[in-house]
């Protein structure tokens, strides 16, 4: 079902509102700077905790105001009902589920995880190895919210180990390096892993909505050797360890892995348009959502941010029509898009004026 | 600020304690008759005086020799480094062990200013390296930091011929899945053991 209610209070540009998109699909209907997006950020927001604009969650507060807060009503297909609010007061941010305080966030991503679609996206296929890294974490961790620890105790891991070799502390080191080895391993093993099945949704997605005949396909190049054990990356990690203590950072490790797209047996980002580019980063997100349909059993609800208008006529049909089961979708559009003639089902339309949303 | 302000200021600073529960206290006090408050204010000033650290092992003592280190009766064969003397307290209400212990005063984190050398590491090392131990279980905690004391003590003790073990981590017993957290129940599954009848 997904949501059925929401209400937001001093939120960004938006007047307090209350909205019940009980229907499959609700289009957000604008001119830009209407707070299209503003609508998207806030349903992510109640989806995960965070915002996928701003890590820093005073910039949700309406200008000149002190505290904000947003509460959705999210039904879930085994008929559970949740009550999902999260507040921004002097500056502290708490999350409440079903009335409860909840500390880690990743608690939520057991209900019902959205995919949001947006132009930042592009940043995912052609952005720095950090950016596209993000991506794939994602794409792991929302069907299996574990591998969040494994990222926390990995990252924790290896700040101490920095602070070791800062120190040039070789008795310590030692003890790291096998501390982060077998953090490191399981990393590594559950992105390549990922990465397989990525690939064999991607490479026919991109080839039906594109209708080029290159085959994409995305490669996973670990920062470690391939295929070495933990013996084989000790000795790896001890011979690397004298540029580590001249950097002061560990320069090898899954936090320095990389992602590169390949475009028939050349690179992608080399070769193709940014219209090509733009469409892999929608596919990208297709794939996400379909992968955790195909891994949970759950529908995901979707977020699409004028994605639509980047695509020529046929594309965006071709695309419509292979997107995965969500739970829920919500588009924005501008209001001179055609956007009757897709074939969305059981929907409702609200069009923004400065930050309101009226139904119709 | 007056005297009882200033006493519900210093009570907050206590664990657990908020300025509400402090102020509870405070005013429970000002009620309280006066052989009750000396008491109570004699027995925190005499604390430090009279409870020291065992000179064997680190645990909080009013002799010089804990009860434990002391006791013929127990294992002397066995140690159990644990990161704190509460966690003494908590796996003697086991009843299941009968060895020593050795307090090690915290965990390795170097990000924290905590080296090997701030813990008291060396003399369980000497005492290892004494002939009487066989076996030495590391109980600090299952996190990034206790496993890095734990690895950094099973390498230091790996030349000694001791054996050296590490606490299981998993569910608690009695426990409903339900609340176990994911990380745990991972561990859990990872170190899982066959069953047979």
């Amino acid at each position: 079902m997904g949501f059925t209610e929401v209400r937001s209070f001093n939120f960004r540009n938006l007047e307090n509102l209350r909205i019940c998109p009980d229907t499959k699909t609700v289009l957000f209907v604008g001119e830009n700077g209407q707070g299209k997006t503003n609508y998207l950020e806030l349903l992510y927001i109640l989806c995960f905790g965070s915002s996928f604009r701003t890590r820093r969650d005073p910039h949700f507060i309406r200008h000149g105001m002190k505290e904000m807060s947003l509460q959705g009503t999210l039904e879930t297909r085994d008929g559970g009902q949740w009550h999902v609010k999260v507040q921004v007061r002097q500056g502290k941010k708490d999350i409440f589920l079903n009335d409860k305080r909840i500390i880690d966030r990743a608690e939520l991503l057991s209900l019902s995880p959205c995919i949001v679609f947006s132009h930042e996206d592009i940043s995912f296929v052609n952005g720095s190895p950090d950016t596209r890294r993000t991506f794939f974490n994602q794409t792991v961790s929302i069907c299996e919210p574990i591998f969040i620890d494994a990222l926390r105790t990995y990252k924790k891991i290896l700040k101490a180990r920095n602070a070791a070799l800062l120190e040039s502390r070789e008795d310590l080191l030692d003890i790291y390096d096998v501390q982060l080895i077998q953090a490191g391993l399981s990393i590594m093993s559950r992105r390549s892993e990922t990465l397989e099945e990525f690939n064999k949704l991607l490479t026919p997605l991109y080839k039906e909505i594109s209708a080029l005949p290159e085959e994409v396909s995305v490669l996973y190049r670990p920062s470690w050797p391939v295929g070495s054990d933990e013996k084989v990356l000790k000795e790896y990690l001890k011979s690397k360890r004298e540029v580590d203590k001249e950097r002061g950072v560990t320069v090898t490790g899954p936090h320095r892995d990389r992602f590169s797209v390949t475009l028939g047996k050349v690179d992608f980002n080399a070769a193709a348009s940014t219209g090509q580019t733009r469409l892999l980063s929608l596919v990208y997100r297709v794939v996400q959502a379909a992968r955790y349909l195909e891994k949970t059993g759950k529908p995901p609800i979707l977020l699409l941010d004028d994605v639509l208008l980047e695509l020529d006529a046929s594309r965006r049909i071709r695309f419509l029509e292979r997107l995965p089961e969500y739970e829920q979708a919500f588009f924005t559009f501008l209001p001179d898009e055609q956007y009757h003639r897709y074939r969305l089902d059981d929907k409702k339309v609200y069009t923004l004026v400065n930050g309101r949303a009226e139904e119709g | 600020m007056t005297v009882l302000e200033r006493l519900i200021q210093n009570l907050s600073r206590l664990p657990g304690l908020g300025r509400k529960s402090a102020t509870r206290i405070a005013y429970f006090l000002l009620n309280a008759d006066d052989a009750f408050n000396k008491n109570l204010a004699g027995q925190i000033e005499g604390l430090k005086s009279s409870i020291r650290r065992c000179r064997v092992c680190g645990n909080y003592t009013e002799t010089e020799i804990c009860g434990i280190c002391s006791n013929p009766s127990r294992d002397h064969s066995l140690i159990c480094a644990v990161e704190q003397p509460q966690d003494i307290l908590t796996i003697e209400a086991t009843h299941e062990y009968d060895g020593i212990f050795h307090v090690l005063g915290g965990v390795i984190s170097p990000i924290d200013g905590v080296r090997p050398e701030d813990l008291n590491i060396q003399e369980l090392v000497r005492r290892v390296g004494q002939g009487d131990i066989k076996e030495v279980i590391l109980a600090t905690n299952p996190t990034v930091e206790g496993d890095t004391t734990a690895l950094y003590l099973a390498k230091l003790l790996s030349s000694s011929g001791v054996t050296v073990t590490r606490l299981a981590t998993g569910i608690p017993a009695g426990g409903d899945l339900e609340y176990a957290d994911r990380t745990t129940l991972a561990r859990s599954l990872r170190g899982r053991t066959p069953l047979s009848y």
